[in-house]
Order: C-alpha cells, then structure tokens, then sequence
C-alpha cells in the first residue's frame, strides 16, 4: 500500500496531519475545562431540577452504542479508501453520518424533554454547565457530520484516490476524537454523577 | 490483534470489527452494573477503567496511535495530561472531593449603636478559626432567623419581620446566595439608602460604624455563611433591614415593626 502524497518535512511527517493532532491535543484541553468546570459545580445547585431527577441512563446508553458504532464505520471508510474501494467508502462514511446524525437526533429529544422538566442553561449551575459541556459536543459532532457528508459528496468528483487518503484520515481521526470526548461525558456526567447523586435510586 | 496488523502498520477490518464488539461489549457492562446494587461503593472505580478501556481501545486502533508516528501519541497524552491536571486541580481547589458545599458559620458581629443593649463587639475582621470555635460563635438560640435568597437575585426571603419593644432578639441571617455576598443591616425607617450610600466608603463591611441610623448589623457574609447578631428591640414603631452591598438596597430591604 503506497502512502499517501505527503510533502517532506524534516520530521517526515505531513504538516496536515501533525496539525490534526496539535489540534486535538488543544481540543482535550477545551473539553477538560468544560468538564471540569461542570465536576466543581456538581452537587453545587441551590435549586431543582437536579441531575439525577434529569438524565435517563438507558436513552444516552442507545445514543453512546450509537456514536461508538459510528466510530467503527469511520474507521471502515477509512479501510476501504486505503484500499481504493471507493464504492464501500461511500456506503460506510453515509453510515458514519447517518449514525452521528441519529447522535445528534438523541441529544434534541433529550434536550427537549429536559426543558419541558424545568432545567434549560438559565435554571440553575447544574444546567448552565451541563447544557454548555454538552451542547459544545453536540456542535463539535455537528460540524463532523458536515465533513463527513462533504468527504462522501468529494468522492463523486473522483477526488478521493487511495493515494488521497489522507483526507479522510484527517476526518476521521477528528471524528474519533469526538467519539472519545463523549465516551469521558458519558462516564462523568451520566453514570457516575447519577450514582452518586444525592437521592438517587441506585448507586 | 497486533498480529493481524498489515505490513503497512494498519489494521485488519476484523481487528476493527473485533474493537467495536468489545466497545459494545464494555458499553452493555457499564448499562448493567449501573443498576446493581450491590456494586454501590465499588462502581466509580469499575465506571472509570471501563471508559479508560474504551478511550484507549479508540485512540490506538480506530486513531491508529498504535502504528502511527510517536510524536502524534505525545501531542494526544501531552494535552490529555494537562488536561487531566486541570480538572484534578479545580476540583481540590473547590473541595468537592469531600462533596460537602462548604458552609463557614461566622462569630457574632454586633454593630450596636444607641438603641442596642447587649455589645458582643466581636471584630469583624478576625478570620474564624476550627470547625468548633465557628460553631460555638453562633447562638443556640435565636429568636428570629431571615436568610438571602437562595440564587444569585438581591432580595431577602422574607418582606418584614417583627418584635416586640424590649425583647431581646437574636437574629440569625443566612447568606444562601450562589455567589454573592450579603449583609444585614438593621436601619430607621426610611433611611436604608442613606445608610447604604455612607457604606460605600468602609467596604470591608459596606457599612460605617459610626452610622447613627444604624441600629444592629449582621456583617458581610460570602455565599453560604451564617452570621447572629443580638440586640434589644428598640422602641415600638417602624424599622428598615436592608443589604447595604453598594447596588443591593434597591431591591434588598424589607420592614421590621417593633409593637409596644
């Protein structure tokens, strides 16, 4: 398998490619920050709705397989271009939108329900926090899907050459990323801020 | 998985599709031991090696940092790291490691001025000490207890209080803003914003201690103090309390009436 084009560099790497991952270094910092600043005020809401009466486990379970699925397809795109399949490229990257598309399906309803239960970004930390954490997710998967879509759309212009690769690696590696960040939302802000909420049912 | 990598470095899609069965996998694990019981004081832990299983399974085989240059791999942990570090030092900083909002109770500050009895005089500025010496600071009893509202809005929760002339009142005031910083300040009628507007000048309390419509005061309080004052109720009639913070009279006052 031929690599791709990529332009000498005196670290022998391609600057797209190191940009992708100085760039998503400083994206773990951008969410540590949010996460964060939602972990110190956990707990810290003087008034209702709180985070245990809020989330449903089982809905955000579905939308997490959902996500790390999409995840699994991206990288099967990925396969299929290295290998210049473009035709099962196409038939995975549309999967990989679609699946970050229903992702983002979930998070409208959830967000939805839990504004007809009283918790919108004004109601107390709990929400500020939450809706800013989450909703900078669901803008990062967002844009994903666009490139996503844009990557499939490049594809009929016979742009996207096995030795072109790189593109969608780029896309992917980004798309992984965000797949990764809401494997840690998941774990923080749902399982174990469930758990441990005061009150809750289990945990 | 390492032995079906390609010659290039890349894995096979069967070792792709193996990742996304273990995802899956750990994903169902977590769903169930969520609702287990009996994992109570165990399952933080579990949650926090399940995930780190899948983020890692993630970043080597479907971010491919496995085969892939080492320097990306530093890029990815070096603002992990930091990352990591960041949250772990907020969250000491803001204590919630022991998952106790911090509440300090504060001495009796008594600001009694002409119609007050009983001067404690505690000073203002003195840090309080242990747990024990805040707690003791505070009265067992008190006749009367008003707090702040319990957001970031400049009101009080109660619109008036009363008392009879002579009694001796020990009022407790809760700070239970979010945020903000309160006091109590008890003023002659109608004088609440001319006693705030003097305060201006003495922002260690917003309030001058000299102030002759002063009648008793609870000392600034952060978010989430308490604070007593003691004093004799003065002669029967009208009275103000008020927050004296600059900005915080226009809305935060309310009516004390004294009866014979």
């Amino acid at each position: 398998m031929e690599h791709s084009p990529e332009h000498a560099t005196t670290t022998g790497i391609d600057h797209r490619k190191m940009l992708i991952w100085v760039f998503l270094g400083s994206e773990c910092m951008f969410f540590g920050s949010l996460i964060a600043t939602y972990l110190i005020y956990y707990g810290q809401s003087v008034s209702g709705p709180t985070v245990d009466q809020i989330l449903d486990i089982p809905t955000t379970t579905v939308s997490t397989f959902v996500l790390l699925m999409s995840s699994f397809s991206m990288v099967m795109a990925y396969s299929n271009i290295r290998r210049g399949n473009v035709r099962n490229f196409r038939i995975w990257i549309l999967c990989t939108a679609i699946l970050g598309a229903t992702f983002l399906g979930f998070q409208f309803f959830e967000f939805r329900e839990f504004a007809l239960h009283g918790l919108t970004p004004r109601t107390n930390l709990f929400g500020s926090t939450f809706f800013t954490l989450t909703g900078f997710h669901g803008a990062h998967v967002t844009v994903g899907v666009v490139w996503l879509l844009s990557l499939f759309g490049y594809s009929f212009k016979g742009d996207l050459t096995p030795q072109e690769g790189l593109s969608v690696d780029i896309a992917a590696l980004y798309w992984h990323f965000v797949d990764v960040v809401w494997i840690v939302i998941f774990t923080a802000i749902y399982l174990i801020g469930v758990a441990n909420a005061p009150g809750a049912a289990n945990g | 998985m390492e032995s079906s990598a390609h010659a290039t470095g890349h894995p096979t899609p069967m070792t792709y599709a193996k990742v996304a069965s273990l995802l899956a996998i750990i994903t169902a694990i977590e769903f169930v031991i969520f609702y287990i019981e009996a994992l109570e004081g165990v399952v933080v832990p579990m949650f926090l090696i399940l995930s780190a299983v899948k983020f890692a399974m993630v970043a080597m085989f479907y971010m491919h940092l496995k085969f892939d240059s080492r320097l990306f791999s530093w890029f990815f942990v070096g603002g992990l790291a930091l990352a990591t570090s960041v949250i772990l030092a907020l969250m000491a900083l803001f204590a919630i490691v022991s998952g106790e909002r911090i509440v300090v109770a504060v001495p009796d500050d008594t600001m009694v001025a002409d119609h007050g009895a009983d001067a404690t005089g505690t000073d203002a500025t003195t840090d309080t000490g242990t747990d024990t010496q805040m707690t003791d600071a505070l009265s067992a009893n008190f006749t009367h207890e008003i707090g702040s509202a319990a957001s970031d809005d400049l009101q009080f929760d109660m619109d008036s209080l009363t008392a009879t002339a002579g009694q001796e009142v020990i009022l407790r005031f809760n700070n239970n803003a979010v945020t903000q910083q309160h006091n109590w300040v008890l003023v002659e009628s109608g004088t609440k914003d001319d006693v705030a507007a003097a305060g201006v000048t003495h922002p260690e309390n917003w309030l001058d201690p000299d102030d002759p419509n002063v009648i008793a005061s609870v000392r600034l309080l952060n978010a989430g103090e308490v604070g007593d004052v003691t004093f004799t109720a003065p002669d029967a009639g009208n009275y103000e309390f008020v927050c004296t913070f600059p900005g915080h009279n226009l809305t935060m006052f309310g009516t004390f009436e004294v009866s014979p």
